[in-house]
């Protein structure tokens, strides 16, 4: 049976490892995030030749 | 047992404890060995090294470090997972760790003397074992812990592993340029702090991990009495479990997953500029392989989390329709046809989202279809699949490009045909899933005395 009067894990401890994860790939992700938008705003090379 | 404090019974978890501690536990280890992902930032830097008599590595022999850490990763994987049961997702993280920073370590002394079997030692074959041992190592755990929502829990830990390049490849990036603006030997002194710093990172998965005790289940929670016949009520011992079909179906579609999404993946910036010449230049195309990561990531948390919803067997039957179809309109998409940046992006993003998803959401098939007691090891030979899939997918599209090139074709005329040869993957893939059937009686573990508990084992 469940002992419902045990010590339960702090919020807090919980927010803080997830923090631990969380903001590296936070940091990560925003970094291939403002790589990936040059997909949309890199400008448009002049076209050397005719597409055919 | 050497170092007690990794031992299983060390880390059972106290009443009370919170299963959400358990995934950022799990992150932290996915998020570091997912690091491989982003080996390629090393590419250059390793070409440009000169060794004492002037000479220099070519891409060949470069290319090989990342394929010898793949092929150890399922080779790991495969041979320690019936150990891992046994000893418990703590002692297989710290050893992960070990290797996998030791692999950087060895390596830096490759890179500093310019001997490159240092290098395959060194990141390919002893960070190759971490990545294996890391892989595998919470999967189980978590499949207990979340007994309810297997896909997610999963999912969750394998999203890491696609998310550890977005930390990997601009950590390494900065960590060079630091060391070479001050005047020090880039390479080796980023291996080394790569080392330490992923070993720091990797501790404190081990030590907050925690395996529930025997019996535990979340609160409230009372285990469904209908599902679908594909949920197995009992187990399958790992020795068993390879011998049945239901395993090397699972095999085969994981293998076909993998290779279709290596065929985006292998060559995703030259692809899309030799598609649309003129139109999409160098930058935007790092800003392809950009998306693609942000989409592998997200598509393993995303498929797998609905995979608890619809069911395994339909999630993949998502990814090998959905992207049989998308792999055949891919190149229609091109210059020459509908000329669509746009949708030609868009149909990769969810190719690769797809590509991740098969990852993420196999274990929890397995949990399905053999039960909880063995599934970090069968997981484990189940990896097999990747490494097979890391060498055929390149030769694929390396073979097929090279065929082109000198037989002076045109380049771009060769994506549609290995881009049909994948669509052509996923429908042996789609056969596969279709001819999975729950695991036939003889197959399941007859020992009554063996404690099987709740969702999985350890």
């Amino acid at each position: 049976m469940e002992d419902t009067t045990v010590k339960k894990s702090s919020p807090i401890l919980i927010v803080f490892a997830w923090a631990i994860v969380v903001i590296p790939l936070g940091w990560g992700f925003n970094y291939t995030l403002q790589n990936a938008i040059k997909l949309f705003t890199a400008p448009t090379p002049v076209q050397a030749a005719p597409g055919k | 047992m050497a170092l007690a404090f990794l031992d299983r019974d060390r880390s059972i978890a106290p009443a009370g404890y919170s299963r959400w501690l358990v995934p950022p536990a799990a992150l932290a280890i996915h998020l570091s060995i997912g690091q491989a992902y982003a080996f390629s930032v090393f590419k250059n830097p390793l070409l440009a090294l000169t060794g004492a008599d002037g000479s220099h590595w070519n891409l060949k022999e470069v290319g090989y470090i990342f394929s010898i850490a793949i092929a150890f990763l399922g080779i790991s994987a495969a041979l320690f997972g019936a150990w891992l049961e046994k000893a418990g997702p703590r002692r297989a993280m710290f050893y992960s760790a070990i290797c996998f920073s030791a692999g950087f370590i060895v390596s830096s002394f490759g890179a500093s003397s310019h001997q490159l079997w240092l290098i395959y030692l060194g990141y390919g074959v002893i960070g190759g074992i971490g990545l294996g041992l890391g892989y595998i190592s919470p999967v189980s755990t978590l499949i207990k812990w979340f007994p309810d929502r297997p896909g997610l829990s999963t999912g969750l830990a394998i999203m890491g592993f696609g998310g550890g390049a977005m930390i990997g490849g601009p950590l390494a990036n900065q960590l060079m340029a630091h060391y070479k603006s001050a005047g020090q030997p880039s390479i080796p002194y980023t291996f080394v702090t790569m080392g330490i710093l992923y070993f720091i990172f990797m501790m404190f998965g081990v030590f907050t991990i925690r395996v529930p005790r025997d019996g535990w289940k979340p609160a409230g929670w009372v285990p469904p009495t209908k599902h679908s016949a594909l949920i197995s009520d009992h187990n399958v011992a790992v020795h068993e479990a390879w011998k049945t079909p239901q395993f090397w179906l699972l095999w085969v579609m994981l293998f076909v997953n993998v290779t279709a999404g290596i065929g985006i993946l292998e060559q995703a910036a030259p692809m899309i500029q030799d598609l649309f010449k003129g139109s999409v230049g160098a930058t935007a195309a790092v800003g392809f392989v950009g998306l693609l990561s942000i989409f592998n990531m997200a598509g393993r948390f995303f498929w797998a989390s609905t995979s608890d919803f619809i069911g395994r067997k339909a999630t993949y039957f998502c990814f090998f329709t959905i992207g049989a179809i998308l792999y055949f309109v891919l190149p229609m998409t091109r210059q020459e046809q509908l000329n669509s940046v746009p949708l030609f992006v868009g149909i990769a993003v969810v190719l690769l989202s797809m590509y991740g998803g098969g990852f993420a959401t196999i274990p929890a098939y397995l949990k399905d279809l053999f039960g909880g007691y063995n599934v970090s090891a069968i997981h484990g030979r189940l990896l097999t699949a990747w490494s097979a899939a890391g060498i055929i997918g390149p030769l694929i599209v390396n073979g097929i490009l090279d065929h082109y090139v000198e037989n002076h074709m045109n380049k771009e005329d060769a994506y549609p045909l290995i881009l049909h040869i994948m669509c052509g993957l996923l429908v042996i893939g789609f056969l596969a899933n279709l001819m999975v059937r729950p695991v036939a009686e003889k197959f399941w573990l007859k020992d009554k005395n063996i404690v099987v508990p709740e969702g999985a084992a350890h």
